[in-house]
């Protein structure tokens, strides 16, 4: 399907920060730069991502 | 010759006014690289920490490349990087499923720098982009060297992902010309030579630093194979007379029988180029391919 040329950037701006929209209101847009663990000044989120190795025996997460 | 427009007739004045694509491109540009230049400076002048102003390094998509090992790995970052790189990237990745590199021609700042030194340097040696009249410089590499140099970002993308396993700072942070540039960070010799170098390749061949040395150009490469949203040529319409091509700042040779080349960054300039109407155009899903 043929689309308008002068869409194109509307839907990249669109989808671009709407995105960004998301990310912020879920909590996720923290700028102050981060560091590894014990350097950072700044509370960090946790990863979405639980490795095995990451939670007890009951599920409880270790991190 | 002339280069074909879209044009655009008012419902009370008949004036026509011609808007092309590129200057659409050029003002989206410009925005992203005020903006680049706005943080760089703020944190410049105010400086970083807790009530500082954040680094440029935390708007940067690549950093998320770059911290993710660690994040996934101990749930913290890389310093100077930190969450909003993660949207930046998750936002980055959805206009790149949706339209490939189009985050390359349209966004980047590093990318619209490059194009503008590319420009001047053809203005300055007798060159005419309405004219289709090439300078002296910016120069096409031979395709014995540029073909294998093309590969190289995907070399520094692995060499960067592999480096940030142990990593305390971003690998490419020290090397890396968006800081060094919109930062003003040239505080050592290294920046300054990185600095020197890229602004030269830029001036001697466009986009060089896209074509041969991006590692986030490499990673979103990938998704010109499947974005639905692309650049297609009717080969019905289409003479292939090669203007495309020429005019196309990632040199991709044959440019209209190449819809899905790699190395497409979907600046449109194909499309403001083309003299056969509607033989390029931008489609939405998969039947008319070139």
């Amino acid at each position: 399907m043929k689309i308008n040329r002068f869409a194109f950037p509307v839907i990249l701006l669109a989808v671009f920060f709407l995105v960004i929209a998301v990310g912020m209101i879920s909590g996720y847009w923290q700028t102050q730069g981060g560091g590894r663990r014990g350097h950072s000044t700044v509370p960090m989120a946790p990863s979405p991502i639980v490795l095995v190795q990451d939670v007890d025996a009951n599920g409880v997460r270790l991190l | 010759m002339t280069v074909r427009t879209q044009t655009l007739v008012g419902k009370r004045s008949k004036r026509r006014i011609k808007v092309k694509m590129l200057h659409v491109r050029y003002a989206i540009q410009a925005t992203f690289v005020a903006f680049a230049f706005y943080v760089g400076l703020q944190h410049f002048i105010v400086g970083g920490g807790p009530s500082g102003a954040p680094s440029l390094c935390a708007f940067c998509p690549f950093g998320a490349v770059e911290t993710f090992w660690s994040w996934i790995t101990t749930g913290s970052f890389l310093r100077t990087t930190n969450t909003a790189n993660l949207v930046i990237m998750a936002a980055v990745l959805a206009t790149a499923l949706l339209m490939g590199r189009a985050f390359c021609g349209w966004m980047c700042p590093l990318g619209a720098v490059q194009e503008w030194i590319a420009r001047l340097g053809r203005r300055l040696t007798g060159g005419n982009a309405k004219k289709r009249k090439k300078g002296m410089i910016p120069v096409e590499l031979p395709p014995v060297v540029d073909k294998p140099l093309r590969y190289l970002k995907y070399v520094v993308l692995a060499t960067i992902f592999w480096s940030s396993l142990e990593a305390v700072f971003p690998p490419l942070r020290e090397f890396c010309p968006y800081r060094i540039l919109f930062g003003f960070h040239l505080e050592t010799p290294l920046a300054i030579s990185v600095l020197v170098a890229f602004l030269a390749a830029s001036l001697l061949v466009e986009r060089f630093w896209c074509k041969y040395l991006c590692p986030l150009g490499a990673l979103l490469s990938i998704t010109n194979k499947i974005a639905p949203i692309k650049v297609a040529t009717d080969k019905a319409i289409c003479t292939a007379c090669g203007r495309c091509g020429a005019s196309c700042p990632m040199g991709i040779e044959e440019r209209a029988q190449n819809i899905t080349s790699l190395e497409c960054i979907r600046c449109l300039d194909c499309l403001d180029t083309c003299a056969r109407p509607d033989a390029v155009s931008v489609q939405l899903g998969y039947s008319r391919s070139g």
